[in-house]
């Protein structure tokens, strides 16, 4: 679903991505996991070209994203993507911040919008707040009304930048609920997180990257249990 | 050509220019300080002094300001000469402007820094003159640099009343030579010389205050 | 003439130049606010020629004094072909100078929404214009109405300066019932300023209101 071959990206002088290859499986769900700054979050974003490279190939079904020549509004439609920060519009309320990309992207009409927005809600567990605004809802919520918004446009993949990072500890685990109850379906999911648990629990590959550079990726159990690598065992030291 | 002509007449009008704006600048920086502190006060009666002072320069234009104190003075028996008078609609004008500015500058200085200076003992004055008004100080610059660009332009209606600045030079030589076109146009380019000067060192104070 | 006699004389002449004032002010800031909002998204554009001609617009306009601007299109402009009359002149001046001002009200508004805005906005593959249209000016108009309507009260007392090549406003009349009257103007002028706070103070109000009621919380 998507592949990744021998990407480079500089940020001035410093190189943030050496040479990355990698592949993931239409469902196949895929924790990046790695220090802070070796690049995992700007590997994401490369992916729906909120950055660019300076070499390599990334493909995302049958889009060469890498391509200036494609039409990259259409490509963004099948990637879905949670930020961090949520990232929710402000000045719209929480059913239409969902139905933003139903009605204006995808050219869908309001009512079918609304209708898949209703039960998308229900389903991340907020369906009673379809008309409140972000500033009066709390960040758990905010970031299920993010899932709920990347969702509604029915990607092919969905990409999870350290979704809970932002959280307070008691919001955590009600967002990674919801991850974890997609993960469950056969959607292609990436995600970058610090939840070793949820890795564990509910990814079928983890992958280690250190200084922009894959050092190491295996199943879970694998991974955790018996890291190959000197890097990897250092991180997991001070992880776990 | 004609410029060339009347250098002198543009010379002396430019320095009278910057003349009356510096003046009126400083003492606008007074009554704005005064003014700025009178707004913050607790004390009713200041505060209400300063606001319906501040409140009536800023919903009047600054013309009004100029025909009251210039046509309207001289029949309580005062008659000022037109830099004076020029002196006094400026300082007034910009001073309540000048008002605001530093009102939301000592506002900006976090409260923090009032509740650690109290707590230290420090009565009122020593806690403004040593910690708030130096940190607000800094916080003002660039909306003061705004306020001087604005009261540079300002003078340009002293023309009405006679003073020879920039504008009333520009109306003197093309009443002599006809020509509009090289007249308003050399005033038009002093004041932007000025002016982008000043706006260029605001931009620049603004990027400074950024990175801090 | 006492006091109250001068005003009953004085007052409805005033009222009629009030409304040449509030026709100006309401011409010239509506087209400010177009051309403010076309030249704040001239300055951010990607296109350096765009960009290159919005700021020198800026620059020019925020540099000098709208009196001599309102003397060049007055008075040189009739020499390059473009003679315009004092209402004419009036509007359009006062127009482009607020607009320059304005434009940079909506500059400093675009740039202050954050950039993870456009972020979430493009990963939903929405193109440019939608970008703009649905997520960043809604937002950069609850930011800048403070701002702006500040700078519509600085145009409404600008109407003023336009008095000096002719125009009938308020102002206007008020000096030329002073020299008629021969007597003491404080009154007549007393009037005119009531007559532009009446106009200005609730602007002033109505924005720190709605500056209130319209904050935005990330």
């Amino acid at each position: 679903m998507v592949e990744i071959k021998n990407l480079n990206k500089w940020f001035g002088k410093n190189q943030i991505l050496k040479n990355v290859n990698l592949s993931v499986e239409k469902g196949e769900v895929v924790v990046i996991l790695g220090p802070s700054g070796s690049g995992k979050s700007t590997l994401l974003r490369c992916i729906n070209r909120l950055e660019s490279v300076n070499s390599g190939e990334i493909r995302v079904g049958d889009d060469l994203i890498t391509d200036p020549k494609i039409n990259i509004f259409e490509a963004r439609k099948k990637i879905g993507v949670v930020f961090q920060h949520f990232n929710l519009f402000p000045h719209l309320s929480v059913l239409k911040n969902v139905t933003i990309g139903c009605t204006e992207v995808l050219k869908m009409s309001s009512e079918e919008a609304d209708k898949i927005a209703k039960k998308l809600l229900e389903r991340v567990g907020i369906g009673e707040k379809v008309n409140a605004y972000p500033s009066e809802i709390s960040g758990g919520q905010k970031q299920r009304v993010a899932i709920a918004r990347a969702l509604a446009m029915q990607p092919a993949v969905m990409m999870f930048d350290e979704p809970t990072s932002a959280l307070d500890p008691e919001m955590i685990e009600e967002v990674l609920n919801v991850i974890k109850d997609l993960a469950k379906e056969d959607r292609t999911m990436m995600l970058v997180t610090h939840e070793i648990g949820f890795a564990r629990e509910a990814a079928d590959r983890a992958i280690f990257i250190d200084g922009g550079e894959i050092i190491e990726q295996a199943p879970p159990k694998e991974f955790f249990s018996n890291p190959k690598t000197e890097r990897a065992q250092a991180f997991l030291n001070k992880v776990l | 050509m004609i410029v060339k002509q009347y250098l002198p007449v543009f010379r002396q009008a430019f320095l009278n220019t910057l003349g009356i704006s510096a003046v009126s600048l400083i003492f606008a920086f007074i009554v704005g300080l005064i003014g700025g502190l009178c707004k913050i006060s607790k004390n009713k009666i200041v505060h209400g002094i300063a606001s319906v002072y501040v409140n009536a320069i800023r919903s009047t234009p600054l013309l009004a300001q100029l025909y009251l104190v210039f046509f309207g003075f001289p029949y309580i028996g005062i008659k000022f000469s037109p830099f004076l008078t020029g002196v006094i609609a400026l300082t007034l004008n910009s001073g309540a402007y000048i008002t605001e500015i530093v009102r939301s500058g000592i506002e900006a200085v976090p409260k923090g820094q009032t509740e650690a200076s109290l707590s230290l003992g420090m009565n009122y004055y020593t806690m403004m003159r040593r910690i708030i008004l130096p940190q607000a100080f800094v916080i003002i610059i660039p909306p003061l640099v705004g306020q001087s660009v604005v009261l540079i332009k300002d003078t340009c209606l002293l023309s009405i009343i006679a003073y020879t600045e920039l504008t009333r030079a520009a109306e003197i030589v093309v009443a002599n030579s006809f020509a509009p076109t090289e007249g308003y146009l050399t005033s038009a380019l002093l004041y932007l010389s000025i002016c982008f000067v000043l706006m260029s060192f605001s931009r620049y104070l603004e990027k400074r205050q950024k990175k801090v | 003439m006492n006091i109250i006699e001068m005003s009953q004389h004085s007052i409805p002449f005033l009222l009629k130049g009030l409304g040449v004032t509030t026709y100006l002010a309401l011409i010239s800031g509506v087209l400010a606010v177009m051309i403010g909002v076309i030249g704040g998204i001239g300055r951010g554009s990607k296109i350096f020629i765009i960009r290159m001609l919005c700021s020198i617009y800026v620059t020019v306009f925020r540099g000098t004094p709208f009196l001599i601007q309102l003397y060049v299109v007055f008075f040189v402009l009739p020499s390059f072909g473009i003679t315009l009359n004092v209402l004419q002149a009036g509007i359009g001046t006062l127009a482009f100078n607020s607009g320059a001002y304005i434009s940079e009200i909506v500059r400093a508004g675009i740039e202050a929404i954050p950039k993870e805005q456009t972020e979430a906005a493009l990963s939903l593959g929405m193109k440019p214009f939608q970008k703009m249209k649905f997520i960043i000016m809604p937002q950069v108009v609850r930011i800048i109405i403070p701002p702006l309507v500040g700078q519509l009260i600085l145009l409404v007392k600008d109407t003023s300066v336009i008095s000096l090549i002719g125009i009938f406003d308020l102002i206007k009349v008020g000096r030329e019932l002073a020299i008629a009257s021969g007597e003491n103007p404080l009154i007549i002028y007393g009037w005119v300023a009531v007559f532009y706070f009446v106009i200005c103070y609730p602007l002033y109000v109505f924005s720190i209101r709605i500056e209130k009621k319209l904050k935005l919380r990330y």
